[in-house]
């Protein structure tokens, strides 16, 4: 062995140990037992492809949520990233609000989710939520909606409990422009370049990479997101607002169905590794 | 035209704060609120400053203890996963070697494990390892948790570093070791900084598997303390609010201070070409 | 510079970490330093890796003989209080001789998602609250023990837990579980409104339906009803509407289990209960907390609640109440004279398969734990009515609860007995009710396509 190759294996062992004692082992479970009948209290059965033929062909409510959680991650991988780069372009130039804005934008990201989650159960509440109150004076009528639990807008408002939080996003690329040098905006600004034309021609192609990071993340954070949902509709009504992750935990705590829950979370992972190439390659992040 | 994108960015900037600020405002409010005045309305002020909550979120709930091991968790978990990660990201970055889109696979996976499919499994794994109930497990459950975000964010990093540095210390005759230790760490700073904030933020307000993977009292973490006031009959939301505050200062104080340090970054000057 | 200042940190980080990897497993970690010594000092004790060897260990040393315990009953739980009481008897009764290590749950479902990841591992704690699914899966993987022939061996702790309860928790001629207290629900009303829309508790469905009508007319709205969590507030009405529909609707109330629902009993009261939530509750029942539900009939929103009697106490509470409520508060049983009488499911003993020291002290603490020094506790501190008559009201007690004492009088002469649904359904037929509740509400779905899911749903439950 090289001596450079001794210091690449030297390089991946802490990270490739925590992989398999943390990951490797659990997905091998999942996978072999996500062939098996298997309830809590009993030991798995070999059942073939029983369930992810009954996911497939009966379970309704889980189709249901792989659509949902498609959705979401298309507007997550689009609208939240936007967003939050948005701000990060913004915030690229010191203004007097800059400090400001740089120590705010991430408080949502930080308060815990428990707390979150009374949060826009109260602003949402049909009775006495701020949204409706002020809907309910601008318009003097007695508008009452329930948001979260009416099928036409339970979906929106879930959606909207996170897809303006893009504070992760911002934080990235704001930490990644730090690495760029303002020789270049200067030599632009010399040849006329606004900084309107700066941010779309120079800045955006070089943050293209993060961008892609940001992407992956934020979409994947779409196959994780549960405790909010939890918290609010609890994926109804009638599974409107159910996805993958909230389904998988229902299905083992509490339907106690191991086998089933487990056959989810591969479909789960592989649809997650495909949206993670998808993104990988659209941003050329391999390069 | 420059004015519309300014109005447009003006509008835009308002929109961030009251989303952003309104939260921390509302959960501030509410933690001098008795139970009641939650359920009642959203804006109205609390009663005088009634700080009987705080009183009451420490009996309730063992706040003291719980602190102390929340910050050793999050602090060393942090470390080890920004020391591994770092290093990892470094070689699948710069580095030609085979298994190495394999590896990134992997890892890839680690972002995309359902946290509840998880749950069964690393029980089992930190039980037959002697690890169950004990802050040591929590810590290398969470470094590994946060594997995948770190790994990405250096791994877009370090792609930005032109490699003529390195060929440059390499001619100079400086080792694998100290090319990566000497020259292209200290250029990573604000990576490290956001994936620590990320990996900091990740270990403090975790609650499952902290709640799975402990059994005693005094090797739990802040999260659990939040869920002391919840119960079917009797929640007492003025006191979680209270306890909520005291568990978010400390991560935002984490995060301003972390944001420093990218944008000194900024002042430290260029490494991109 | 810098970054020696980042490598020395990092540095650090190493060496701690594989200093805890050599003091691994056993040894406790005090050799790594820092900020956590004092985190553990107090640990030491309690550490249970490896819990039956090491009790093992201590039983033949002399030493207590440790168990294991899991409760939710901490925190701002309401038996909170009396939960440690209990225990801190038990530990001063058994000092030196037996040591209970207690996991803390905070909030109900907490505790059954640990429950379930333990239970699935075969790790149950030796005494559990069989709640909500978890004694059968006790049962089934093999833990939980048959707790007749203890009972025959000690005539003491029978004649305490009393024949009902027994008889309620057996499954054939088994039994897995010992109720610690019996539950009697009807509901609470604000005499103020009913008297305001002239009306008195209603003796019948119809009346009750006019009632509600009468209450709107009067400017107040009737009901005080939740469909998140588990519907608790919405689903007893249903229950007491399904159980006081003759014998067939009452027999499916006290059925355990039930396969399906899909009866004119249930479809009737889910016909009533969608009227209910259409016109007769707040506008934000849909999606409620019982917080929520609950807040509404304290601060005078709603006319009527249905809840057990440990809501009593927040009527004079000036945190949750509105002023002089307490006064005006009457409680009553649901019309057609009916009550949900049950008894808790109650502790499962799980030491099946543990040593010998272990399954004996772990019963003197179920022993203790449902016996009649707990019922007392229990009665006093949290209003928790006891399993038999050992335990008795004293006066001072029915003088301070006339709500209780009220109930438990109604108890004695009503016509139909029930369970709540909480009771008798499994786990994912509530989350059923929970999901498609707004859509009876809203019309979406009839009576019977609502029943027809919540069989569905029973079926899921393994």
């Amino acid at each position: 062995m090289t001596k450079k190759k001794r210091w690449i294996v030297t390089f991946l062992t802490p990270s490739m140990a925590l992989f398999i004692f943390v990951f490797l082992i659990s997905m091998a479970q999942l996978g072999v037992t996500s062939f098996t009948d298997w309830s809590i209290g009993a030991p798995p059965v070999f059942s073939g492809l029983k369930n992810y033929i009954y996911l497939f062909t009966e379970d309704e409510e889980f189709q249901q949520s792989i659509i949902n959680t498609l959705i979401w991650i298309v507007l997550q991988s689009t609208i939240h990233v936007s967003i939050g780069t948005t701000l990060a372009l913004i915030l690229r130039r010191k203004r007097w609000y800059t400090n400001f804005m740089r120590g705010t934008f991430m408080i949502p990201n930080i308060i815990s989710s428990a707390a979150l989650g009374m949060l826009f159960l109260c602003i949402l509440n049909p009775q006495f939520g701020m949204v409706n109150s002020i809907i309910r004076t601008v318009t003097k009528s007695d508008f009452s909606q329930n948001w979260f639990l009416s099928s036409n807008t339970a979906f929106a408002a879930v959606t909207l409990t996170w897809l303006p939080y893009a504070g992760l996003v911002t934080i990235l690329v704001m930490a990644e422009m730090a690495s760029v040098s303002e020789d270049i905006f200067e030599a632009a600004r010399m040849d006329g370049a606004t900084d309107f034309q700066i941010d779309i021609k120079i800045v955006l192609p070089m943050m293209r990479n993060i961008i892609g990071t940001a992407t992956v993340l934020a979409a994947t954070s779409m196959l994780q997101k549960l405790d909010i949902i939890m918290m609010t509709t609890n994926g109804g009504p009638a599974g409107k607002t159910m996805n993958m992750p909230m389904h998988l935990y229902q299905t083992a705590l509490t339907d106690n169905n191991y086998g089933l829950a487990n056959a989810e979370g591969v479909v789960l992972i592989v649809l997650g590794l495909i949206v993670v190439g998808v993104i990988r390659g659209a941003y050329r992040m391999d390069k | 035209m420059k004015h519309v994108r300014k109005i447009l960015a003006g509008i835009f900037l308002v929109f961030i704060v009251v989303i952003s600020v309104v939260p921390f405002l509302w959960v501030l409010s509410s933690s001098f609120k008795s139970n009641a005045e939650i359920m009642s309305s959203v804006t109205g002020y609390p009663n005088g400053l009634n700080v009987q909550n705080y009183v009451k979120a420490f009996e309730i709930a063992p706040l003291v203890g719980f602190y102390k091991n929340s910050i050793f968790v999050a602090v060393v978990s942090t470390l080890l996963n920004l020391l591994a990660l770092s290093m990892a990201a470094y070689v699948l970055v710069r580095c030609n070697f085979r298994f190495k889109g394999v590896i990134t696979l992997l890892f890839s996976a680690a972002l995309v494990i359902p946290g509840a499919a998880l749950l069964q499994p690393l029980y089992q794994t930190l039980n037959t390892a002697h690890l169950y109930n004990k802050l040591w497990g929590l810590i290398i459950v969470y470094t590994a948790l946060g594997m995948p975000t770190t790994l990405y964010i250096m791994m877009s990093y370090y792609k930005t570093i032109s490699t003529t540095l390195e060929e440059a210390a390499y001619i100079d005759g400086a080792g694998f070791f100290r090319t990566f230790a000497q020259i292209i760490l200290p250029l990573t700073k604000p990576a490290f900084a956001t994936a620590g904030v990320l990996q900091f933020l990740l270990c403090w307000n975790e609650f499952q598997f902290a709640l799975t993977l402990t059994t005693g009292v005094e090797k739990r973490t802040l999260p659990i303390a939040l869920y002391y006031f919840k119960s079917s009959f009797a929640s007492d939301y003025g006191a979680m609010f209270a306890a909520t505050v005291l568990v978010t200062i400390p991560s935002i104080a984490v995060y301003l201070l972390m944001q420093k340090q990218v944008i000194s970054g900024l002042a430290a000057g260029s490494v991109k070409e | 510079m810098k970054l020696k200042k980042l490598m020395a940190v990092l540095l650090t980080g190493c060496m701690v970490f594989s200093l805890a990897a050599c003091g691994g497993n056993g040894n406790k970690e005090k050799t790594d330093g820092g900020e956590k010594e004092t985190a553990q000092e107090t640990s030491q004790e309690t550490e249970t890796d490896g819990e039956s060897e090491e009790s093992q260990e201590e039983a033949d040393s002399g030493e207590a003989v440790e168990i294991d315990y899991a409760t939710f009953m901490v925190g701002s739980h309401l038996s909170a209080k009396a939960e440690a009481k209990v225990i801190e008897e038990f530990n001063e009764k058994y000092e030196g001789k037996i040591k209970v290590n207690i996991e803390e749950l905070p909030s109900d479902s907490a505790y059954v998602d640990k429950m379930k990841t333990l239970a699935a591992s075969k790790d149950l704690p030796d005494v559990v609250l069989g709640k909500e699914g978890i004694r059968e899966l006790a049962v089934k993987n093999g833990q939980a023990v048959d707790l007749i022939p203890l009972l025959e061996e000690d005539a003491e702790w029978k004649a305490e837990i009393g024949d009902g309860a027994i008889e309620y928790n057996k499954e054939g001629d088994a039994l897995y579980s010992i109720a610690n207290a019996k539950q009697v629900i009807g509901y609470f009303y604000n005499k103020e409104m009913f008297d305001a829309a002239g009306i008195k508790p209603a003796e019948t469905w119809d009346e009750f339906m006019e009632n509600n009508e009468k209450l709107l007319a009067a400017g107040y709205t009737p009901l005080a009803m939740m469909t998140g969590e588990n519907c608790w507030t919405t689903n007893l009405w249903l229950a007491a509407m399904i159980g006081t529909n003759g014998q067939e609707g009452n027999d499916f109330m006290n059925t355990y289990h039930p396969d399906s629902y899909e009866n004119d009993s249930v479809e009737k009261g889910l016909e009533m209960i969608q009227k209910c939530l259409q016109s007769y509750t707040t506008s934000d029942a849909i999606g409620a907390l019982f917080a929520n539900s609950a807040n509404n009939f304290l601060q005078e929103k709603t006319a009527m609640i249905a809840n057990g009697t440990w809501m009593t106490p927040d009527f004079s509470d000036p945190e949750k109440a509105a002023e002089g409520l307490a006064d005006k508060v009457g409680v009553a049983a649901y019309p057609e004279s009916g009550l949900i009488e049950q008894y808790e499911i109650g502790y499962v003993l799980c030491t099946n398969e543990e040593d010998e020291a272990v399954q004996e002290a772990a019963l003197e603490f179920l022993k203790f734990k449902t016996g009649k020094r707990a019922q007392e506790i229990f009665l006093e501190d949290n209003g928790a009515l006891p399993l038999t008559d050992l335990v008795a009201l004293s006066d001072d007690f029915k003088a301070a609860n006339p709500l209780i004492a009220e109930l438990v009088e109604a108890s004695n002469s009503n016509e139909w007995d029930f369970n709540n649904i909480d009771n008798t359904a499994v786990a994912s037929t509530i989350e059923a009710f929970s999901s498609y509740y707004p859509e009876l509400a809203s019309g979406g779905m009839t009576p019977s396509d609502f029943a027809a899911k919540l069989t569905e749903a029973a079926a899921k439950t393994k």
